[in-house]
């Protein structure tokens, strides 16, 4: 099973990991959007609607209702 | 609706920490995993969103070992449904979570211009007459599955972090001055000693930048998705 890892728990050290690693945009991006376990299979081509600064993702797989405005919505989805 | 955060070894414990909207999290088991869900959580595109629950899964991540990161937006109507979704990817998903037991990963950007791949014996090898049309067909894509994991802008850092990679996995751009990214699984502790060689690496380059990320959960090593 998963273990669970006590040291971590301590507050200090949780903190500094969080903040130590860096958060830049494009990392992010990168990992959450392009990388990761997908269930569901089911992926369309879509584009987000944010700056993504340099990106090699011109192409995002995702799945387009958690990126394009959904029907009904005129404002932009963010 | 259950917004699914990571994939995790079934038995795990239910996790303490909460989800990117505060929400409680559980385990949803399916044989030998788990999927770390919330309920009813909002999965709308922002920068954000995803800074929380990249934020999210990192004290996952620190809570739990292994743990595979779901990419963002995984979602299922129901346990039924996500359990019929793990259920043919059980196996590899366990296989996955075994290979980043006890790890982090680290990426690493190179920048500037491209240099010339190293020079190959497989030119030699397809000289030969011997060689048949398969032989030197199968050898070519070698070739060229190996130039593509190659990052001989570098080769003398990466020759450096080579003992502490658990797995590497490398990606060429083909276009802008990001030249490539390598997502690299060392150990836990072998983290500091990671960031060290990069940045003397760093510091005395006269060659690419090189820009370095991390600890991450280990997002760059779940399994493809096979069409």
């Amino acid at each position: 099973m998963s273990e669970r890892l006590p040291a971590a728990r301590d507050a200090g050290e949780l903190v500094e990991v969080v903040a130590g690693a860096d958060g830049s945009l494009l990392d992010i991006v990168d990992h959450l959007l392009n990388q990761g376990v997908v269930l569901t299979g089911e992926v369309v081509l879509g584009l987000a609607d944010i700056d993504l600064i340099y990106l090699r993702l011109s192409a995002l797989l995702c799945a387009a209702d958690r990126i394009l405005p959904r029907a009904g919505e005129g404002g932009e989805e963010s | 609706m259950l917004r699914v955060y990571a994939v995790v070894r079934a038995g795990a414990g239910e996790p303490v920490e909460k989800g990117a909207s505060g929400e409680m999290l559980r385990l949803v088991a399916c044989g030998e995993i788990a999927a770390i869900v919330g309920e009813g959580a909002d999965v709308s595109l922002s920068p954000e969103a995803l800074r929380r629950h990249d934020e999210t899964v990192r004290r996952l991540a620190l809570e739990l070992d292994p743990l595979l990161p779901a990419r963002f937006g995984e979602t299922a109507p129901d346990d039924a449904a996500l359990v019929r979704a793990l259920a043919p990817r059980a196996a590899e998903l366990a296989e996955a979570l075994a290979r980043v037991a006890g790890c982090v990963q680290m990426t690493l950007r190179v920048f500037g211009e491209s240099a010339e791949p190293p020079p190959s014996v497989l030119p030699e090898i397809l000289d030969e007459p011997l060689t048949g049309p398969g032989t030197r067909y199968l050898l070519q894509r070698r070739q060229e599955a190996e130039r593509a994991r190659s990052l001989p802008e570098i080769a003398e850092l990466r020759a450096a972090l080579a003992p502490l990679l658990r797995a590497e996995r490398v990606e060429r751009h083909a276009a802008g001055r990001l030249l490539a990214t390598a997502y690299d699984l060392v150990a836990r502790g072998d983290a500091p000693r990671y960031a060290e060689l990069v940045r003397s690496a760093a510091a005395r380059a006269d060659g690419p930048r090189v820009a370095l990320s991390g600890p991450w959960p280990p997002y760059a090593f779940a399994p493809e998705v096979r069409p």
